[in-house]
């Protein structure tokens, strides 16, 4: 396997300079996700999401810096969300905390999830209730395939 | 459009806070953030993803996208991205992206039985044009063909679809669309007799119920889900029903979950007519004004394959159905029918014929679907009890019958890939017409589509292999007529005989009937049902298959050739959306490599070959048509010449770079500055997407589909428009007199589509009356019986199973599992199952089992808990996972009158490895 892929990392390599390349082959059985034939039966491996409370989870490295974080910590006990209990929102709405998140403590949500209402107080808006249609806890797995995305650079 | 960061905040503020009243952000992060993005050149954009067609915004700095958000002015999404859609800008940046062509080769030259060997353009393209050769001279436009689109930008799926029927004169091209919202289309012409929805995403809005049809649009449609949400908190009278086979996320903020058996929405749906009958709810006004009754034959088929030449041994015992199938108690009262009979399957050839029935026949045919009958064959969770289940069928009825609500029924794969999914989509519509709930703010039946340009590239433009551009058919020689005349190429050019389907496609492969196969954006190896078949077809078979890919997936490991794509930032493009927003985008940054644009693909290659080449005589084989030699194709050279079409004129000067086309100049100032290496590639001076775009809007002006102008769509101040867009005004709700500019003033409502307004009149047996009469302006309300899904668990194939998509991954996952986040998020797909299901097969979460049926069998991790809650006696597998390969396992089976596959019901076993 391990031959495979560094065939195929070579051919990626030369992807500029064709014409002076000697011909490199690619197993069709190296190719892809699965790196196996397309007529075998692969066995998937057992995966787990992060078991951490929140407490001890820390935060995880965002896509960029106004991305949403995904989730660093366990949420099976806390879901579902559904219209009478929302148990992320018990930590997590702090309007008066906006963009002042303290090491250790739940990171408050952002200004674009609140409304504000007709006496000036500020309430979740109804649009972000169902947190995880743009947050996801994470499992404990190695990258699949690396992703060469390096935001702005000079920006960090 | 390139706004600094300051403007793009401003937009945001104001945008957010006319939609939100949203706080605006403080001072202090608002500098934070602008010394962090100072050079950032942001651009508005849409989401790579789903049919509910988001905005976005792209930021790039020195031709890489560093940063991609929610578009705040996007009436869409407002500012908001589900979690697939905020990684947009990473999913070009995998690192096994394809960046050259790769060809299967020995000895130094091609060999299908070869390993992949990087090659140049030149090598790639001289070796596709040879097998084409060779493929077209041994069987004709029939022996070629495309696995298109509906991920396809417009002008893409344009000039695809013109290349093979206007050049090759083959009619062998369809798009993956077709298994996602086939179904939607054929129900749109019986009832309508027009293709897609007549209202739009602000019915969410003006509703206070909504019912879900096998939509599970927490998942799938995550962005309408947060508008539904809001909706049903801020409202109390607000009501959502989730109608499913299973428990799934949408269940979480439903106020009613009905789980039915897999088929029973039929039986479900007449309920809630003979209800609305029953309690005299019928808008008799509105149904007398603008409807008619219909029906059709029952006995059409379940789109198999017939005959068991093909079929692997287990499979012949589902496959001899085809023919004849056996009735069941519940079909045979449901059909008005005996049980036990066997019933010839004898309309498979002509399944979407129908004709006009009384009110009083359609009230007697509705007469069978009890409540008692209903609720005791629907019922889909054994441990659920009888009453309950009836008491919730009650209030459904309630729901949709009471004058006081408002109704939007919403539906995708459930109702589309099903083996009668034409009728159960025309059942919808149903019971909206009788209620007069229909075309109006928040009231109307409200079909969605899985795709980001299935209704924009894949429906309107019309790449399948029975359609012409906005709503024209194949068959019908007025269409053929008027499309020649928008392509300025001669009568007779286009071929009578519709092509090939998606499915019959892959059937062909298999038979050696299609020799020759090109791939573009999509994966149809990995997506199509019955997979083995396939996968055999392709790798053992003597033929050629080339695909455009982005990333290597299963199709391009079965692929002779893979040429190396441009993926959606990186080229010019336009969608269209599920409430037929138009939505244009500048390419944003330059492809990796020599990848290239999917429509650079198309039109080099067509630079290849001449008229001469095509537009002699051609045979193929099966073709009757008046005015036609049996078998053949004519000769229109002659024609050519009068037109001014040399014989020795390629493809691509005739059909592309043409006089009209090359008006369009590159650059243009629409760019702002933006590349478009499409066009700096083909260098010879015009803009090609814009060329293909202006050329398109021909079709659709005055007919009902009408678009704006290319540069309209990419105005800073337009963010998609929802066609008809008639005097610069784009039409909320079509049908309407109040928002649409095509009903006849006075009407009220006007269901003015076209297409099959003249049909003959008979009773619920058949037909009386052969003559054609015409109802113009009325839509059509359908008797569809219960029928009973082709396979169904038995003593060795013990379980349901349903596969389909998962809120973190897009399709079969080549993008969105190169995203990290999103892999960690679901890093592989797992059976969902009953925990009871489980223990009696020595299963518990995580164990691994074996999933078998009559087609093939795999291995899957089992998980008894999470997002779905499973009924006994049901299995999920998503199917985004090539590890987990599903579609080995899954019946291809259509709706014989779509064609579209049903990935939702199959039998299966499961065991302990």
């Amino acid at each position: 396997m391990k031959l495979k892929i560094a065939l195929f990392s070579g051919l990626l390599g030369l992807a500029y300079g064709l014409s002076n390349a000697d011909p490199v082959m690619v197993l069709d059985d190296s190719l892809g996700l699965s790196q196996v034939s397309v007529f075998a039966v692969p066995t998937p491996a057992v995966f787990e999401y992060r078991t951490l409370d929140p407490k001890e989870s820390g935060v995880l490295p965002r896509y960029w810096e106004d991305a949403p974080p995904q989730v660093p910590h366990r949420i099976d006990k806390f879901l579902p969300v559904n219209a009478k209990s929302n148990k992320c929102l018990e930590c997590h709405e702090e309007p008066d905390k906006i963009g002042k998140k303290v090491k250790g403590k739940p990171t408050p949500m952002s200004e674009t999830h609140y409304v504000k209402s007709a006496a000036d107080e500020f309430t979740v808006s109804n649009k972000r209730y169902v947190c995880t249609l743009c947050h996801a806890p994470q499992a404990e797995v190695g990258t699949l395939m690396e992703n060469t995305f390096r935001g702005d650079t000079a920006a960090k | 459009m390139t706004l600094s960061r300051r403007d793009f905040l401003k937009t945001s503020i104001a945008a957010s806070t006319a939609a939100t009243v949203g706080m605006p952000l403080s001072k202090q992060a608002e500098a934070a953030v602008l010394a962090g993005e100072r050079d950032w050149q942001w651009d508005k954009s849409v989401c790579r993803f789903c049919g509910t067609g988001c905005g976005i915004m792209v930021a790039t700095k020195e031709g890489r996208i560093v940063a991609t958000k929610g578009d705040p002015a996007a009436p869409v999404n407002r500012g908001l991205n589900c979690v697939k859609g905020y990684f947009n800008g990473k999913i070009l940046y995998g690192k096994d992206r394809l960046t050259q062509p790769l060809m299967r080769m020995k000895d130094g030259k091609f060999d299908k039985k070869g390993q992949f060997v990087a090659v140049s353009w030149e090598q790639a393209l001289d070796e596709m044009e040879r097998q084409f050769r060779k493929a077209y001279a041994e069987k004709g436009p029939t022996g070629v063909g495309v696995f298109g689109s509906g991920q396809w930008t417009i002008p893409e799926g344009y000039a695809m679809n013109k290349l093979f029927k206007a050049g090759f004169r083959s009619n062998n091209i369809d798009p993956n669309a077709r298994n996602c919202m086939a179904s939607a289309v054929t129900a749109f012409y019986s009832v309508f007799g027009t293709d897609e929805p007549a209202g739009n995403y602000d019915d969410i809005e003006h509703t206070d119920t909504m019912v879900l049809w096998g939509a599970n649009m927490a998942e799938m449609h995550p962005i309408l889900w947060s508008r539904i949400t809001d909706r049903r908190l801020g409202h109390k009278a607000c009501r959502i029903v989730n109608l499913t086979t299973y428990r799934n996320m949408s269940s979480d903020i439903a106020d009613l979950e009905i789980i039915f058996k897999p088929n029973t929405d039929l039986a479900i749906q007449n309920y809630i007519a003979r209800e609305i009958i029953a309690r005299d709810a019928v808008n008799k006004d509105f149904v007398a004004k603008h409807c008619v009754f219909a029906t059709g034959p029952y006995d059409i088929g379940y789109g198999l394959r017939p005959g068991e030449k093909y079929a692997f041994p287990a499979e012949r015992d589902v496959v001899a159905k085809e023919t004849r199938m056996k009735l069941d108690k519940d079909e045979a009262i449901a059909q008005r029918r005996a049980e036990g009979q066997e019933v010839e399957q004898k309309n498979t050839a002509n399944p979407a014929f129908h004709w006009m029935i009384s009110f009083d026949d359609f009230k007697r045919a509705l007469e069978p679907y009890t409540l008692d009958f209903v609720a005791t064959l629907a019922k889909g969770d054994v441990d659920e009890p009888l009453d309950k289940f009836k008491a919730k069928l009650q209030q459904l009825a309630d729901y949709y019958i009471d004058p006081k609500r408002k109704v939007v029924s919403f539906w995708t794969m459930g109702f589309n890939q099903h083996q009668r999914g034409t009728w159960v989509n025309e059942q919808a519509y149903m019971n909206h017409l009788l209620l007069g709930k229909q075309s109006q703010p928040g009231n109307g039946a409200f079909s969605l589509t899985g795709q980001p340009s299935a209704c924009g590239t894949a429906r309107e433009v019309g790449t399948f292999c029975h359609r012409l551009p906005a709503d024209r058919l194949i068959p019908n020689p007025q269409h053929r007529a008027e499309t020649e005349k928008y392509w300025h190429v001669p009568s007779k050019t286009i071929n009578p005989k519709i092509g090939s389907f998606y499915a019959k496609l892959m059937r062909d492969l298999e038979d050696g009937g299609l020799k020759w196969a090109w791939v573009q954006v999509n994966n149809p190896w990995h997506t199509h049902p019955n997979a083995n078949h396939w996968i055999k077809a392709a790798r053992e078979m003597d033929n050629f298959i080339v695909v455009s890919e982005a990333y290597p997936g299963i199709t391009a490991k079965v692929a002779d050739l893979i040429l190396p794509a441009a993926m959606i930032y990186e080229k010019w493009g336009a969608f269209g959306n599920a409430e037929r927003r138009t939505q244009a985008w500048r390419q944003q940054v330059p492809a990796p490599g020599v990848a290239r644009g999917d429509m650079w693909h198309t039109m080099e290659f067509s630079k290849r070959f001449k008229i001469k080449e095509f537009w002699g005589e051609q045979k193929v084989p099966g073709l009757k048509e008046a005015g036609y030699e049996d078998g053949k194709l004519p000769s229109i050279l002659d024609e050519a010449a009068k037109l001014g079409i040399s014989p020795d004129a390629t493809l691509y000067e005739v059909l592309f770079a043409n006089a009209e086309n090359k008006k369009y100049k590159w650059p243009d100032p629409i760019a702002k500055g933006h590349g478009n290496h499409v066009a700096e590639l083909l260098g010879d001076g015009w803009f090609p997407e814009k060329a293909m775009f202006q050329e398109y809007t021909q079709f659709g002006r005055g007919k009902g589909k009408d678009l704006a102008d290319y540069d309209v769509y990419l105005r800073d101040d337009v963010r998609g428009l929802k066609w008809p867009v008639v005097n610069g005004k784009e039409t909320f709700w079509r049908f309407n007199e109040q928002y649409d500019p095509y009903v006849t003033k006075g009407a009220g409502f006007e269901f003015y589509g076209k297409l099959f307004k003249a049909i003959p009149t008979g009773n619920l047996d058949g037909v009386t009356d052969p003559k054609p009469v015409s109802l113009a302006g009325k839509a059509k309300i359908f008797f569809r019986p219960y029928a009973a899904p082709v396979e169904q668990p038995d003593a060795h194939y013990d379980l349901w199973l349903c596969t389909g998509r998962v809120l973190e991954h897009w399709h079969s996952g080549t993008m969105t599992r190169r995203v990290p986040e999103l892999h960690r998020a679901v890093p592989a797909a797992v059976m969902w199952m009953h925990p009871a299901d489980a223990e009696k097969r020595g299963l518990k979460r995580n164990d691994l089992a074996w999933i078998e049926s009559r087609r093939g069998k795999i291995q899957v991790r089992v998980e008894t808990g999470g997002r779905n809650a499973m009924p006994k006696g049901t299995v999920y597998v998503p199917f985004f996972d090539e590890g987990v390969f599903i579609n080995k396992v899954t019946l291809d089976s259509t709706c014989p009158i779509s064609k579209e596959c049903d990935y939702k019901k199959c039998a299966v076993k499961v065991n302990k490895v």
